[in-house]
């Protein structure tokens, strides 16, 4: 019920009606009527009918369905994150609507503004990021323009130089020129590779350009995991329970199995947890095969391999969220170095070119761990086919992202509606396929599908993702899932960007956002 | 040389300016603070003013540049925009609000030549500003011209 005093109030002055006439003609008391007009009781649609009958307004004018919405907008941004803070007062926007309409649409244009501009702010902020250095160098390479102009103009001009002068100046002219060249060689490689020196502002991004730098593979974890799956691995046994064994008589680790209900540590939704005093490593016993195989292995890694992880992490200089980051995606890459051996697992992804079904059914492991292996196989004498890795959820929120300096992938809100990880939710549980083309002209190869983690029971809502991968598109003949998109001209291709508001096709149908590049 | 070469320049410039005749500046040595960190160009405009008879000084920092500043006051001051510690426009800024210094000729010299640059140094105080990369003459000529316009004091 929306109070609707205030405006009673005024549209009763506006008629010239006082408050005693109008509440004799209904037949309540003046002082009820008082109450009403200051909000102090609420009124049904019965009395609200005489009301507008008496003053002769339509019902609506007292209580507009605008104001229903207004209430419910200005509800919805005190959930603002803007507002954390702030405490709200979740009543008051019935208050304010009915007191301050006006105030109240206010508040919400200044607030909307704030959040476009926020928008605007942050894709710029993501061009600018590159900037104070290219405001660096071309300041230095017009320093070195001026001298080299300078010299030769004295050189031409002068006649009668002396000859330790002119010999001084043909030097500088010559240094100058070498300078020149290499200030703008490395220009350009700034601008043609601009993941290698962007530095991010998120620690999601940091950890992501801590991986670039070190290009996704690390030699140490590599050889970690290969020795210790030669301890562990047991030819009589399956991989779990040779874990479970050694585990217990190595560490003295319990894994024991729970409902995923018994959690109590936030950010792991019920799926493992470890208690120190016990040495228990307790597992949801809804957790998959694939998933239970990894987190025991992650565990036992963190306990074998903790000095050598730790020393990669000290040797990278990293600290706070960013640290904890880059030890979960360690942790993650060397489970996953142990699970699939580096190089039976290159020569599988090579015989089957790339198959994620058949290298599933060969090496255990979810369609997940899979595609997150592919990002790691960069030896340099063995390399597999680059790939890019992104998972996001249906309403768009990124979890793992790994790019490459040549292959952007979209960091937060506002991405392409056009990207192969949004449509795959279409066809949920189905491998799905693009040849994307970004607005500068270069092609890709996407491949995604979604993936559901069941945590609860029948009904409860599944966790769901969609992981994509993809790769430059000159590597499409090594992968199977290029064949059919292939060799079809232009009508396989879909136009596509990173992020709405700085994608620059302007009659685009699936705009969410203007763009701000027409505006630069 | 540099008698001649005002006394012509006057001329063909300055019509409305009386030629100054070279016994008048005789006793007057000019001299001029380059403010540069880049040792090059440093090099360069030193032997080109140095050609027109000044006297040079060089500052490789903003915090230099007003130490030589207080110190040894010049007729006229080059500087640069983009300097450690102090830059230009800090430079400019507290140059201009120092009794002493505040008539001291300045030609900014800079890479930086955007148009809210040079109106920038100009509002804050500066005599011209060429932007690099420039023509010798331009800014041997600027030069000559500001010391021209200092009032002569007997």
């Amino acid at each position: 019920m929306i109070p609707l005093g205030p405006r009673l109030r005024s549209v009763r002055k506006k008629k010239g009606v006082t408050q005693s006439s109008l509440a004799r003609s209904i037949g309540i008391s003046v002082s009820y009527l008082n109450l009403i007009e200051h909000n102090k009781r609420n009124i049904g649609p019965d009395l609200v009918a005489r009301l507008t009958r008496a003053l002769d307004i339509d019902p609506e004018h007292l209580s507009a369905p605008q104001d229903a919405r207004l209430i419910h907008d200005l509800e919805n941004l005190a959930a603002e994150p803007l507002f954390r803070d702030s405490r709200l007062e979740p009543k008051a926007p019935r208050d304010i609507v009915a007191n301050h309409p006006r105030w109240a649409q206010g508040i919400l244009k200044l607030y909307r503004t704030h959040q476009t501009s926020s928008e605007a702010l942050e894709a710029l902020s993501q061009r600018l990021n590159r900037d104070p250095y290219l405001v660096e160098s071309s300041h230095q390479i017009m320093n070195i323009i001026t001298s080299i102009r300078s010299f030769s103009e004295i050189l031409e001009e002068v006649p009668d130089l002396p000859d330790d002068v002119r010999n001084s100046m043909a030097t500088g002219i010559s240094a100058e020129s070498r300078k020149l060249g290499s200030t703008a060689k490395a220009l350009f490689e700034f601008i043609n590779e601009p993941g290698k020196s962007l530095r991010s502002s998120t620690p999601a991004d940091q950890v992501n350009d801590f991986l670039i730098d070190r290009h996704n593979y690390f030699e140490e974890l590599e050889q970690a995991a290969t020795s210790l799956r030669a301890r562990i691995e047991n030819s009589s046994h399956r991989l779990s329970d040779a874990l479970f064994d050694y585990l217990l008589a190595k560490h003295g680790t319990q894994v024991k199995f729970r409902s995923p209900q018994a959690r109590t540590t936030p950010g792991t939704a019920g799926r493992y947890q470890y208690d120190k005093k016990s040495r228990t490593l307790y597992l949801a016993n809804t957790l998959p095969e694939a998933s239970a195989r990894f987190q025991l292995t992650q565990h036992l890694i963190e306990l074998e391999y903790g000095d050598i992880l730790k020393g990669i992490l000290k040797s990278a200089d990293l600290t706070g969220d960013v640290y904890q980051g880059a030890l979960r995606a360690l942790l993650n890459y060397a489970a996953s170095a142990f699970l699939f051996p580096y190089e039976a697992f290159l020569e599988a992804c090579e015989k089957t070119r790339y198959d994620i079904q058949l290298l599933r059914r060969t090496f255990g492991g979810s369609f997940e761990q899979i595609c997150h292996r592919f990002t790691t196989l960069k030896r340099s004498d063995a390399p597999g086919v680059p790939f890019a890795f992104l998972r996001v959820d249906p309403a768009g929120n990124i979890s793992k992202r790994y790019s490459l300096p040549n292959l952007p992938l979209p960091r937060g809100d506002g991405a392409c509606p056009l990207l192969l990880a949004y449509r795959a939710f279409l066809t949920p549980g189905q491998i799905c396929t693009q040849i994307g083309a970004l607005p500068e002209g270069e092609q890709y190869l996407y491949i995604a599908r979604t993936v559901s983690k069941h945590v609860g029971a029948y009904g409860e809502p599944d966790r769901m993702y969609a992981i994509m991968i993809a790769c430059e598109i000159h590597y499409i003949d090594q992968v199977l899932y290029g064949d059919q998109l292939a060799g079809h001209g232009d009508q396989h291709i879909t136009p596509i960007g990173i992020h709405c508001r700085t994608c620059p096709r302007s009659s685009c149908q699936h705009r969410a956002h203007g763009s701000v590049l027409g505006t630069l | 040389m540099i008698f001649t070469h005002l006394a012509n320049h006057a001329k063909l410039n300055f019509n409305l300016i009386e030629p100054i005749t070279p016994g008048e500046w005789e006793p007057m040595h000019k001299t001029v603070l380059i403010a540069e960190d880049e040792p090059y160009i440093v090099q360069s405009l030193s032997f080109l003013l140095e050609k027109e008879g000044l006297e040079v000084d060089v500052a490789v920092d903003g915090r230099q540049t007003l130490d030589m500043l207080r110190k040894n006051p010049p007729d006229i001051l080059l500087l640069d925009l983009m300097m450690e510690h102090l830059t230009g426009f800090e430079v400019l800024k507290i140059l201009r609000s120092e009794g002493e210094l505040k008539d001291i000729k300045v030609l900014v010299l800079s890479a930086k030549g955007q148009e809210n640059d040079r109106r920038r140094v100009m509002e804050l105080g500066a005599d011209k500003f060429i932007t690099k990369p420039y023509a010798n003459n331009n800014v041997v000529q600027s030069v000559l011209e500001l010391l021209q316009s200092i009032p002569q004091t007997q």
